[in-house]
């Protein structure tokens, strides 16, 4: 059998291959160093992607996510329109007071 | 080399179409039960895209402030999961273009690579992992967008390939070629010295009046 295709790694690691190409897959790998040793890279960096892709801000902040979503009915589009708009051209809007003392 | 699932969102389908068909009756409570079945999944595609946290809670928020205006256009019984990746998906991209390609700077990672080091053994060892996971993320910034989506698809959300090819609307052959030419471009660019530029002794930008 000839050498493993990029595509063929790529999926064989995301265990993606059905299972007749998988026993090719793996019958291939038993003697072929080299096809052995670009198995290993991919697999690595799948595991550095894992660490620089996946984060878990914690439980706190996903009970409060679901209240911070706006809007919701009726106060929909407009308010959504009104904040976006209010980043260019301060001071204005309902929250300033509350950094500004009277 | 597989590791465990992290997690796992099942929802019972039928509960997910009542939520849908209660929320777009105008149900608030509804939505926001919705909101908490897909909030994890949202945030963690939002976060391997941006990589920062104020970037990933904007885009998190707004995917699911769209979704609400979208909802009486989705159709009641498809699954959520794939509708809502692909909003978060497509705000990512509108990101991206807006600050045209300009990459995030890889402020999180270094946190997180002085508190592991602190933690380590060996320092040369653990100095020169934490080197290549800079390098890592320098050069996953400067994938194209489709690269950057799918990879954060298969790794964060670990979904198969034939969920990524509904989320993404390709065929399930393109999602295996697109994978596997997303890592091969990201292993040429951490081999390369061009990825290496970007490595931390060099920020890429400073400018902030």
């Amino acid at each position: 059998m000839s050498h493993l295709t990029p595509d063929q790694l790529s999926a064989y690691v995301d265990q993606a291959l059905d299972e007749a190409e998988r026993e090719a897959a793996e019958q291939h790998l038993a003697t072929c160093m080299e096809c052995l040793h670009e198995l290993a890279d991919v697999a690595r960096l799948q595991r550095e992607l894992e660490h620089a892709l996946v984060r878990d801000p914690g439980d706190a902040y996903f009970e409060t996510f679901a209240d911070r979503v706006r809007p919701f009915p009726d106060s929909g589009r407009t308010v959504h329109r009104v904040r976006r708009v209010s980043t260019t051209s301060r001071p204005c809007g309902p929250w300033v007071p509350v950094f500004l003392p009277r | 080399m597989n590791p465990e699932p992290r997690r796992k969102d099942a929802v019972p389908p039928s509960d997910e179409a009542a939520l849908v068909a209660a929320a777009q009756a105008g149900d608030p409570d509804a939505f926001a039960a919705i909101v908490r079945l897909h909030q994890r999944t949202v945030y963690g595609v939002a976060w391997g895209l941006t990589r920062n946290a104020h970037d990933a809670d904007d885009l998190a928020q707004e995917t699911f402030v769209r979704a609400w205006q979208a909802l009486s256009r989705f159709r009641t019984g498809e699954p959520l999961k794939p509708w809502l990746t692909r909003i978060a998906v497509n705000l990512a991209y509108s990101l991206f273009r807006r600050r045209k390609r300009r990459p995030e700077t890889a402020l999180e990672p270094l946190a997180e690579a002085g508190k592991q080091w602190a933690a380590g053994e060996d320092p040369a060892e653990e100095f020169a992992e934490q080197e290549r996971a800079v390098r890592l993320d320098a050069a996953f910034a400067e994938l194209s967008e489709d690269h950057r989506a799918i990879l954060v698809l298969r790794v964060v959300e670990e979904m198969s390939y034939e969920e990524i090819a509904t989320t993404l609307e390709i065929a399930v052959g393109t999602v295996m070629s697109r994978l596997s030419r997303a890592r091969a471009e990201l292993r040429a660019r951490l081999e390369s010295p061009d990825a290496a530029a970007h490595a931390p002794e060099t920020p890429p930008k400073k400018a902030r009046p």
